[in-house]
């Protein structure tokens, strides 16, 4: 009964965000063709749609959100999290990043209109590329002053998985730093499979950002940094909320 | 790169991916697609250079062509051939 009165109350704010993505995406789209595709434009609509879906979320969890958020490196980094609900691409969004890119697996660049406007942003596929090429994108990325977030999980894992190296190749291979985050709750409002999403209480934590150069020049520094992250997240995640 | 036997490369492959990938060693046939057959996508292949350059201590991605390497039986003869040109 519990279980289901939480559903109730979280479902409007929930379908309200399938709809507001898909009708402001819908909407902006004539504009963005006719004004060519501007990247930086695209990066600041998506800013724009990820803050109205957090304060969906916010409203879901019936104000119970709580964010703990600290200072960016000055250079642009790599920023990890992870990846418990498909509203976590939105997560940076709501610490304020608006210079952003992702990097991703081939299918959310075949979403009709969010695909396109990703793909048009800037934001990197990783499929039928190696990570030579992968970190050459990056490069260029970063050149512009943007910073760029990547799930290592590759995909939704309520507990935390296996990570991918890419992340930490990358962080290494550039000497830019890692800022990790975690995210706590979002993978109980809206589970992966799950259609129906429930009330659940939310945080969003910021973990201190992590210095390549610790690894860097060790055997398998990529791998020894990864167990370290996930550790790390891992720690946050069972601390008590 | 150090050579090594066709036996040995197998070996040295295959065990570096059963690792990392937490693979079963009767997946390791070299017929194996390693997307449809040993379930992997685009960031495990990333991750697969990454490993391989460790195990083989050797720099493979210079030349590595994602698309055309499909099979385990591909990245076998891929590996022969950087070692032959060696």
């Amino acid at each position: 009964m519990l279980d289901f009165l939480k559903r109730v109350y979280a479902f409007p704010f929930v379908a309200g965000t399938w709809v507001w993505l898909s009708l402001s995406g819908m909407f902006a789209y004539p504009y963005f063709y006719i004004t060519g595709f501007n990247p930086k434009q695209l990066r600041y609509f998506l800013y724009f749609q990820g803050r109205v879906l957090q304060t969906a979320i916010l409203f879901a969890s019936a104000f119970y959100k709580k964010k703990i958020k600290k200072a960016l490196p000055s250079q642009p980094s790599i920023l990890i999290a992870n990846h418990p609900c498909t509203y976590d691409t939105f997560l940076f969004f709501d610490f304020g990043i608006k210079d952003l890119v992702c990097i991703a697996k081939g299918w959310p660049f075949k979403i009709p209109i969010y695909g396109n406007f990703i793909k048009k942003a800037g934001y990197i596929n990783t499929d039928n590329a190696t990570s030579a090429q992968i970190i050459e994108q990056v490069k260029e990325r970063f050149k512009e002053g943007l910073h760029v977030a990547i799930f290592p999980e590759g995909h939704r894992s309520l507990t935390t998985g296996r990570f991918h190296l890419l992340a930490f190749e990358i962080s290494i291979k550039t000497e830019s730093p890692l800022v990790p985050f975690v995210i706590k709750g979002l993978g109980q409002m809206l589970a992966p499979g799950e259609i129906f999403a429930r009330w659940a209480k939310i945080e969003y934590v910021q973990l201190d950002s992590v210095d390549c150069k610790k690894f860097k020049g060790m055997p398998a520094g990529n791998l020894r940094m990864a167990q370290y992250v996930k550790n790390e997240i891992i720690k946050e995640l069972e601390r008590e909320n | 790169m150090e050579k090594m036997t066709r036996q040995e490369i197998i070996k040295t492959v295959n065990d570096a991916l059963i690792k990392e990938f937490e693979l079963k060693p009767e997946q390791m046939k070299p017929e194996a697609n390693f997307f449809s057959d040993l379930g992997l996508d685009s960031l495990d292949a990333v991750d697969m250079v990454i490993v391989l350059e460790q195990a083989f201590k050797a720099k493979l991605r210079a030349n590595y062509e994602v698309g055309k390497i499909l099979t385990l039986n591909d990245l076998y003869d891929y590996i022969e051939q950087l070692m032959n040109n060696a």
